[in-house]
């Protein structure tokens, strides 16, 4: 009896419309519904299904312990925690300077680096890997301009193909991401807090540990839960940089038993085991974000100040040269890339010169057609890929957002789980599932083209659907009951007020779902044919015959793709994670 | 809004099918190759006009990966067979291919061109086009002292100094895995490869990787074949990379081509394997794909003679291979991942 | 009867509502009570947000209880007004047209027509963001007037603006009502703008209606103590009714005897609580009224128009409001005074 009025009234304000009563609602329910179980758990089922099944379709979980007890298996297992740890670890370290700075100082040339720190939400892995190549390799421009500026024999700093160098890509790749959240986190603490603690005596680092660390480590688990699952179902990185068996990790085991030994029990057999941990991992990861956003509730901000009143400082003398090095980290190795893209070498060894060929390339294809990489054929596939993916994932997103927001149902909660799930699932598992559930299919399905859509459909829609749920949310429920009032029923109400007012969300949604379906090599370096090259895998193929300048060529369109994609993103303001 | 929503949809597609469907058009035949054999260095651009011309035909070529790959695609497709002939079927992947049983035996007429130790499928399912040895290649402005046996590799003063292939993934790379084997029997080659484990800097996916890193310093040697520093003789003017012929015999590699079991084209597909033995196809061998071409009639170009001869030519038989390279690859992988 | 509640609840796990009330043609009545007394609550029901659990409402006598809320023909005005922020103001205004189906001239006549009504002519083409508190609400009224409801619903319009504001905008929806004829019914918590506003007020607590009456009613003859103490301040004294002859009730308490004319049935001996309102005491000074009491006084505020001075009585505390300032001494001792009309009986 002590409600108060205005709970009260917000929570049963509009009660949410049982499902089911109309025609429409069944429909709208139906189609996700549909589409998700045949591309998304009908696969699922089946790796689940192979991997723990034997020859007369029993139950077994042989496979399993196999898997579990294997050396190799073990070893690979262990090798993805390790390196996803250390890799965290470093990521996280090289980032809280950089929060630091940017949650305390305001500076020119600030809003440059916060949008820098946007580049490994929307760069594909594949990039990230070509320019940290043509960057650190061993014969990149780090090298060389070192050997010649000191006149070496050998290049100083050999990172390429070694634990070293997935660590340092990982880095390279994740830093940025503990900059931007932890920031978030840093710039929201309560300037009180920081003044009580000084007028009772604390300073230094003691006020670092034992007020300020406390309040930013949600900031930090958050981003180092983040960082953990990138690095943990990391691929392209791997599979490039990695130096043989030894660094392998579950995602290109699972890879490699599909593709090259076609050994589909031992691959599902890993996948079940490597999904079971990324779940996990990504409930931990949501958890923890919950608790970040609780934190940017909070509306007090830290004063910044002036980077240049410290400029003459060690100290800021150390800010400066941070941020100029997390910069060049950033920057320096996809600059590479695009010279890169002008260069070409005659030969193994001999000398490089400049050319306009790479590009020359994608106006003409050599007339006989046998090229091992059709430049224009793989931009065509990723542009329609990217299209697809957003014109299949805007209306999947959009209506699951709109049934958990706005219908009453059952156990919402799990349902937003199983739709969420495609997150969770590794694209290299998804793959994998496709190629089991549809193998005895009499309609060929793996290396069509819409099953790479449908793929990249299913990978990118949890992005579409999140946007859509946020913005949904964020709409005023008065809006919708004034819309009632005047006569509308809920679909029109709908039409002609909720939609225009998510339209940012859904734009914001439909330019992620394009980036990742652009940038994607996991799912269709599972799917493809040889027919429907995408960009990515073209790259990687580049790569792995040691053309680095053709490859630099296609990552260069690659990323000018995603640099105008990013700056929609960017222009709509949509905040990130 | 739906409307719109289905416009774009329908056009997307429509335009898509459009532009793939032009460059698939008419296809007479259709053949599945590895990438270095269809990059703009490989056979390819030189042979597939000449038949092309030869016939007044069409050839799509595509290329699926390596050695390895194409062979899994094929397999992959066998229900529904896209190509016609597959390429790059190694006496090593021999067995595996007759296994998945995707070929379809033909006997040319003209084989008796071919030398017979180099017939190595006699059941005609995969044809020879090329052979070579494998073989460590080195660099002697950076190696004063080259092994000279694949017991030598073990010698510790080579620490970190080899780069190798991964016999999962590239042919090579299961070559240099079998040589060991045939050098040193089932139950000593493990043993081999503990000791060996110290002196590899790296295991590369593929033999361009790895020969990428060769050449740009990263280690003095690496797997290759025989013939590789007949390129750098060609192209680069410099004898500085030469290979080693090991005192116990290097493994020989022979690469075959087949006729795809199901394939629609098969009658062109049989005259293309009869071009392929042909002057035409295999002069084209030695300074594009770097092997010798299996027609002895062919003459060589002056820097093949930079490419030793092996002293014993080592081979596995098929029989043996198909029944334990699962066993073999799973025993060594539980080596090199120590 | 142009709005009739018939029996109306509906319960929560927490709470709950039991309401019947009417309305006739033109009428505004007016919801008033405390936070989370139901009156939002009730407001849903009627719009059709919320499905009763038991009851009937009927508008101008269709039975709309199962009807869904856009075919009910009801106007709804909210707090924070909840224009369309995508649209403008005209747009906005013909929202509910658009969705009847009337043609672009009968639109845009009666959108002019509208914004003539509530003074803001020419306001078409603005962008609703820009408007002042005042005229997004004047606006939200149009918007919710334009497809000719049977009903009009404010759900606390005013409490977002100003105090002034807050009057002005009162006087206006008075009008404009009154010009329109239209059965409105008003949601708020401020008692003073409910008995400004309404022909009747309709008092709610805890999910039911307390007392139901016009606002001379409400104020001068609560029913419950409830009534009495949330609609304007009163005083309370425990008494017992000594005589009930010739009409008048004498009653006798700790702090004196009073005559009162109510005229209700008592009886001698009962307990009651006498209730008088502040401005209808005098302090001090001659008097002729026959209710006279002492008190001390504890504490003054000035109002500007008015001083409202807290005192004891013997063991009671006592409000008294006066016009005017009072040079205010604590501590000292008047006498208060009131008439028998001033005086109010509840019973206990």
């Amino acid at each position: 009896m002590k409600q108060s009025e205005q709970s009260g009234g917000k929570a049963r304000g509009i009660e949410r419309h049982t499902m089911g009563a109309s025609g429409r609602d069944t429909l709208l329910f139906l189609f996700p519904l549909l589409f998700l179980s045949i591309f998304f758990y009908f696969p699922l089922v089946s790796i689940l299904n192979e991997g723990l099944t034997d020859e007369s379709r029993r139950f077994t979980l042989n496979h399993v312990a196999a898997v579990l007890t294997d050396r190799y298996s073990i070893r690979v297992i262990l090798f993805t925690v390790e390196q996803a740890l250390i890799s965290t670890a470093a990521s996280v370290l090289l980032g809280l300077p950089g929060a630091y700075i940017l949650a305390r100082y305001d500076f020119r040339g600030k809003s440059i680096i916060r949008a820098v720190t946007t580049v490994p939400f929307v760069l594909p892995s594949i990039i990230v890997v070509l320019g940290f190549v043509i960057f650190f390799g061993n014969n990149g421009m780090l090298n060389r301009s070192l050997m010649a500026t000191f006149n070496l024999e050998e290049p100083p700093l050999k990172v390429l193909y070694s634990m070293r160098a997935i660590i340092l890509a990982h880095t390279f790749y994740n830093f940025p991401i503990c900059i931007r959240l932890v920031s978030a986190v840093w710039s929201r603490v309560n300037p009180n807090l920081e003044k009580a603690a000084t007028s009772l005596g604390a300073r230094g680092m003691r006020l670092f540990w034992h007020v300020l660390l406390p309040q930013i480590m949600p900031g930090i688990l958050a981003a180092a839960a983040l960082i953990f699952i990138f690095c943990f179902t990391s691929f392209a990185v791997i599979l490039v940089l990695g130096g043989g068996p030894k660094f392998t990790t579950i995602e290109v085991a699972i890879y490699r038993y599909a593709k090259v030994s076609l050994d589909l029990k031992a691959g599902s057999a890993l996948a079940i085991v490597e999904s079971f941990l990324s779940v996990f991992f990504m409930y931990a990861y949501i958890r923890l974000q919950k608790q970040v956003s609780f934190a940017e509730e909070i509306q007090l901000r830290y004063e910044k100040k002036k980077l240049v009143t410290i400029l003459r400082s060690p100290k800021g003398a150390l800010a400066v040269f941070y941020l100029f090095v997390t910069f060049m980290l950033i920057i320096a190795p996809m600059l590479a890339a695009v010279s890169y893209s002008f260069l070409k070498r005659s030969g193994w060894a001999g000398r490089t010169t400049f050319t306009l060929e790479w590009y020359r390339r994608f106006i003409s294809e050599l007339s006989s057609g046998a090229l091992a990489v059709s430049y224009r054929a793989a931009v065509r596939n990723s542009l329609f890929f990217g299209a697809l993916t957003v014109l299949l994932s805007l209306p999947l997103g959009t209506t699951i957002a709109y049934i958990t927001t706005r219908k009453q149902l059952p156990a919402r909660g799990l349902i937003e789980a199983f739709a969420m799930l495609p997150l969770g699932i590794s694209s290299i598992i998804l793959g994998l599932g496709y190629i089991k559930a549809y193998q005895s299919l009499p309609v060929d399905i793996t290396g069509s083209w819409y099953a790479i859509a449908f793929a990249h459909t299913v990978i990118a829609y949890p992005f579409v659907l999140r946007a859509a749920t946020s913005v949904f949310r964020k709409i005023n429920p008065r809006l919708i009951q004034a819309a009632l009032s005047l006569g509308a029923t809920p679909w029109r109400a709908f039409w002609r007020v909720e939609l225009p007012l998510i339209k940012s969300g859904l734009i914001a949604g439909a330019t992620f779902a394009f980036a990742i379906s652009v940038g994607e090599i996991n799912a269709t370096l599972m799917l493809y044919n040889p027919q429907f090259t995408t960009i990515p895998i073209a790259i990687y193929r580049l790569i792995s015959s040691y053309n680095f300048f053709a490859a630099a060529a296609l990552g260069t369109v690659l990323m000018a793709i995603c640099f105008a994609v990013f700056l929609l993103i960017d222009k709509i303001g949509f905040e990130v994670s | 809004m739906c409307r719109k929503w289905f416009f774009l949809l329908t056009v997307v597609i429509a335009f898509f099918s459009l532009m793939t469907a032009f460059s698939a058009l008419g296809a007479d035949l259709t053949i599945y190759a590895y990438d270095s054999f269809v990059s703009e260095w490989g056979p390819a651009g030189r042979v597939i006009p000449k038949f092309e011309q030869q016939y007044g035909v069409k050839v799509e070529l595509i290329s699926a990966g390596d050695a390895g790959q194409v062979l899994n695609r094929a397999i992959l497709e066998k229900k529904r067979p896209k190509a016609d002939i597959i390429m790059g079927i190694d006496n090593n992947l021999l067995a595996k291919a007759l296994d998945a049983d995707i070929l379809a035996p033909y006997r040319p007429p003209n084989l008796k061109l071919i030398p017979d130790p180099l017939i190595f499928d006699k059941t005609h399912h995969v044809i020879p086009f090329d052979h070579g040895h494998f073989a460590i290649v080195y660099d002697s402005a950076r190696l004063q002292n080259p092994p000279k046996s694949m017991d030598d590799l073990q010698n510790p003063a080579y620490q970190g100094k080899i780069i190798l292939e991964d016999p999962r993934t590239s042919s090579p790379g299961f070559g240099f895995l079998l040589w060991t084997i045939a050098v040193y029997g089932e139950d000593g080659y493990l043993a081999f490869w503990e000791k060996l484990m110290a002196n590899v800097l790296t295991i590369t996916e593929g033999w361009d990787t790895a020969y990428g890193l060769f050449t740009s310093g990263e280690a003095p040697m690496v797997l290759s074949y025989t013939t590789s520093p007949a390129y750098h003789v060609e192209y680069e003017n410099t004898t500085r990379y030469r290979a080693i012929i090991f005192r116990e015999g290097n493994y020989q590699q022979i690469e075959g081509m087949g006729i795809v079991k199901g394939a629609k084209n098969r009658t062109l597909a049989q005259k293309f394997i009869d071009f392929m033995l042909t002057e035409g196809f295999q002069v084209e061998i030695p300074l594009t794909n770097w092997m010798f071409p299996v027609n002895p009639a062919v003459k060589l170009p002056e820097s093949f003679k930079y490419a030793p001869e092996p002293e014993k030519s080592l081979s596995l038989d098929t029989r043996v291979i198909q029944k334990n390279q699962d066993r073999w690859i799973n025993d060594w992988l539980r080596i090199v991942v120590k | 009867m142009s709005l009739i509640l018939d029996k109306i609840t509906k319960v929560y796990p927490d709470f709950f509502i039991d309401v019947s009330l009417s309305a006739e043609k033109g009428e505004i009545i007016t919801l008033l009570g405390p936070s989370g007394c139901g009156k939002t609550t009730t407001l849903h029901i009627i719009v059709g947000f919320i499905p009763p659990d038991t009851g009937r409402i009927s508008l101008n006598g269709r039975d709309v209880t199962a009807l869904p809320p856009f075919a009910r023909k009801v106007g709804l005005v909210f707090q924070e007004y909840a224009l369309f922020p995508n649209m403008n103001v005209f747009k906005n205004i013909a929202f509910g047209l658009r969705m009847q189906g009337w043609s672009r001239r009968d639109t845009e006549a009666r959108v002019r027509g509208l914004l003539e009504l509530i003074r803001l002519p020419r306001y078409e083409a603005r962008n609703v963001s820009e408007l002042s508190g005042g005229e997004q609400q004047r606006i939200a009224l149009a918007r919710a007037l334009a497809p000719n409801p049977d009903l009009l619903l404010l759900d606390e319009p005013l409490s977002a603006l100003d105090a002034k504001l807050r009057n002005q905008l009162r006087s206006e929806i008075r009008r404009i009502q009154r010009e329109l004829e239209l059965t409105t019914v008003y949601v708020t918590h401020d008692q003073e703008e409910a008995l400004a506003i309404s022909d009747r007020v309709v008092v709610m607590k805890d999910g039911r209606v307390e007392q139901a009456g016009s606002s001379y009613e409400i104020y001068n003859r609560p029913k419950t103590r409830f009534v009495a103490q949330f609609v304007g301040i009163t005083n309370m004294l425990p008494a017992r009714v000594s005589s009930t002859r010739g009409g008048y009730t004498r009653l006798s308490s700790p702090e004196g005897t009073f005559l009162t004319n109510y005229h209700g049935s008592l009886e001698k001996g009962q307990k009651v609580t006498l209730l008088v309102r502040p401005e209808k005491c005098l302090i001090g000074g001659e008097t002729t009224n026959e209710n006279r009491v002492m008190g001390r006084i504890t504490g003054c505020e000035y109002l500007g128009d008015s001083t409202i001075i807290s005192l004891t009585l013997k063991q009671n505390p006592f409000t008294v409001k006066i016009f005017g300032p009072l040079t205010c001494k604590v501590g000292e001792e008047v006498r208060i005074s009131f008439s028998p009309e001033a005086c109010w009986i509840l019973r206990d």
